[in-house]
């Protein structure tokens, strides 16, 4: 690598660090905006499993009287925390928990014993408090249901008891073992492996989603910058290559978007483990999750992250020459990889083998989409995918940097301006 | 006269279907420092940007040290060092990195960084970023940076726009002691005519896309009896 090149990327590397829009923006605030949200939604997630663990304040008016009725009532008050009271005389239950600060009202009706003794249809009304449009409230709510429905299995269990006295009741609550087995691309794994890797394709779709808004969005900024700082001119006349000016605005982004990309893991990581591991359904195993790709699968990704983020950088600086400032370059390359993410957010959503061959190599076709490609394909041993996205985003690098370096040599670059193109367009229009 | 550092021939520039330029000739020699004068728009800095290589003829030829501008732009451009009349330096450089940095470019060391410091006469300034810098100490860090790499050709245009009386003074005086001491060709424009007085070995007069008059200052004005530049000009194009 030349002399001349090494002191260009040093100098995009250093001017976007020391720029605080930059540094702050694109690096730090992603960072602090994921651990903060990670740090309220959990909190939030935790105060909304306390809510529900806390149980419930039932008020049950008892019309019936009967077995049933009582076996109910003992067993809502056999969950910890909840409390039960009841009421032998009808009671208006809306008073009750308007004034009586219940959480919810039961009305077991009349016959509700002799209903269930002669296998026909007991009524229960439930009335429930909502005191707020929160997730916390939605999760209380759906507890008594739960426990109505616990019951109905417990009576069940006694019948079955009753007539099958040699069973174990305990073992019949548990009657069938399940045992999953998931085949993906031809091996075996166990189901909560896959459960994990179902989880952690949010990040396999978001991570290359966001390595590309950081990495278009520098890359934008620091031809922006010499257009705002008026330093182009100065840099277009200096004894060096014209298409080591591009090219080392393309590695300068790059470099800081892996930087980016790291700090945003990071972030992101952490914001949706503290969400998960605060269920109580255990955290995120990306370790369990990336041991399910292959070395030649990791590889894949990788090259494809590389080849698409090169594109898209190179895409990038070439559009934002259009622009007048850093302001105007970033939105010009906000709108361009849009796009982009089609295919992401379509394979978020459907199996990638309902796309058929052709609708799989059309994606595979859009710039950029090697990665989510590499990683969808090669998962269900679909190698031409691969190749097809391989080949063809080689080929998009090559179409940029042939014409980005034309670009560079020639003098529209000091001139050429979007809005001076739309301008007159628009106005002809209106014209006509 | 000398060996020719920069020729121009028949140089026409076109954007659209506005002229800039409208087949204009000079030579400039080299060693001599040359003055193109003239109101805005006369075409000035069109013409200085196509010897810098950054804009390329519609017609004629432009040689510099017999490179062609167009065919060997990047060999033009080792023998050149171009100061826009705008030009900005990167803020969140230090002065002295930035010159360090245009050292680089040229493959030079600490001496031309010493030597760019020096021109500057920004001082301790150096140390501090280029973002806190007035317009004057830009322009100075510039003229700097564009004389201390010892360019075969140094085109200048405006060199002291922005700059207060004093250090305009100064600097015109840098301009001239390193042209002599270091042999540098220089091609200015500027709308000061003191300073193109003060400057330049030749001047070229241009308005509305032509050269009107070329010569000495001193030729200049006694061709036309007027009493400085200013009034030659005025009789040259009325």
């Amino acid at each position: 690598m030349s002399n001349s090149l090494l002191s260009l990327i040093s100098k995009e590397t250093k001017e976007m660090l020391r720029d605080p829009r930059i540094f702050i923006l694109m690096i730090v605030a992603p960072i602090l905006i994921f651990i903060l949200l990670g740090t309220v939604m959990g909190y939030a997630t935790e105060k909304t499993v306390e809510a529900t663990a806390s149980g419930l304040k039932i008020a049950v008016i008892d019309e019936d009287g009967g077995e049933a009725s009582k076996a109910l009532i003992q067993f809502l008050r056999s969950f910890p925390n909840s409390t039960v009271d009841v009421f032998t005389s009808y009671t208006d239950p809306k008073a009750l928990l308007l004034h009586g600060s219940y959480d919810a009202a039961l009305v077991i009706q009349p016959n509700f014993t002799s209903n269930i003794l002669f296998g026909r249809e007991a009524q229960i009304s439930s009335y429930e408090m909502v005191r707020d449009l929160s997730i916390s409230a939605g999760a209380k709510l759906s507890s008594l249901p739960s426990m109505i429905g616990a019951f109905q299995q417990q009576i069940l269990l006694g019948l079955i008891a009753k007539a099958y006295p040699q069973f174990n009741i305990t073992s019949l609550s548990h009657m069938i073992s399940l045992n999953e087995t998931a085949i993906l691309g031809g091996r075996e794994y166990s189901m909560s492996t896959v459960n994990s890797l179902l989880t952690g394709s949010i990040l396999l779709v978001l991570a290359p989603i966001m390595v590309f808004s950081i990495g278009t969005s520098l890359a934008a900024s620091s031809m922006g910058i010499e257009k705002e700082e008026k330093t182009l001119e100065i840099l277009l006349t200096l004894p060096i290559k014209r298409s080591h000016v591009l090219l080392s605005k393309v590695v300068g982004a790059f470099i800081l978007s892996l930087a980016g990309m790291v700090g945003m893991m990071i972030g992101l990581f952490y914001y949706l483990n503290s969400i998960i591991s605060r269920t109580g359904t255990g955290g995120l195993e990306i370790s369990e999750t990336l041991s399910m790709l292959t070395p030649a699968t990791i590889i894949e990704v990788g090259f494809g992250l590389l080849l698409s983020l090169l594109f898209l950088l190179a895409a990038s600086i070439l559009l934002s020459t259009l622009a007048n400032n850093v302001r105007e370059a970033q939105a010009m390359a906000s709108y361009a990889w849009i796009p982009i993410m089609i295919p992401y957010i379509l394979l978020m959503y459907i199996d990638f083998s309902q796309l058929g061959t052709v609708g799989a190599l059309a994606v595979s076709l859009i710039p950029a989409s090697t990665p989510l490609i590499a990683i969808k394909a090669s998962l269900q041993g679909w190698s031409l995918p691969i190749l097809v996205s391989f080949v063809s985003n080689l080929l998009y690098f090559g179409i940029i940097l042939y014409a980005g370096a034309r670009w560079f040599e020639g003098e529209r670059i000091l001139s050429a301006r979007l809005s001076r193109k739309i301008g007159p367009v628009m106005r002809s229009k209106k014209g006509k | 006269m000398g060996e020719t550092a920069v020729s121009v021939d028949g140089l026409v520039k076109r954007f659209g279907q506005k002229e800039a330029v409208k087949s204009i000739s000079f030579n400039v020699f080299k060693g001599e420092i040359f003055g193109l004068v003239g109101p805005n728009g006369a075409g000035k800095t069109t013409t200085l940007r196509i010897i810098g290589t950054l804009l390329k003829p519609t017609l004629g030829r432009v040689e510099v040290f017999g490179m062609d501008v167009m065919k060997q732009a990047a060999d033009v451009r080792k023998s050149i060092s171009y100061l826009p009349e705008d030009a900005g330096a990167y803020p969140y450089m230090t002065g002295l990195e930035y010159l360090r940095f245009i050292a680089s470019l040229y493959g030079l060391g600490e001496e031309a960084v010493i030597e760019g410091s020096e021109i500057s006469g920004l001082g301790e300034s150096l140390n501090e970023r280029i973002k806190g810098y007035s317009k004057g100490m830009k322009r100075r860090l510039q003229v700097a940076r564009t004389l201390m790499v010892r360019p075969k050709l140094a085109i200048l245009d405006e060199p002291t726009s922005g700059i207060d009386v004093l250090y305009s003074l100064q600097l015109r005086k840098e301009i001239k002691k390193k042209a002599k001491e270091w042999g540098i060709t220089i091609l200015l424009s500027s709308h000061n005519m003191l300073e193109i007085e003060y400057l330049c070995d030749r001047v070229a007069f241009m308005h509305e896309g032509k050269i009107v008059d070329i010569g000495t200052p001193g030729e200049l004005i006694s061709k036309r009896g007027a009493s400085n530049l200013e009034e030659a000009f005025m009789e040259a194009i009325s």
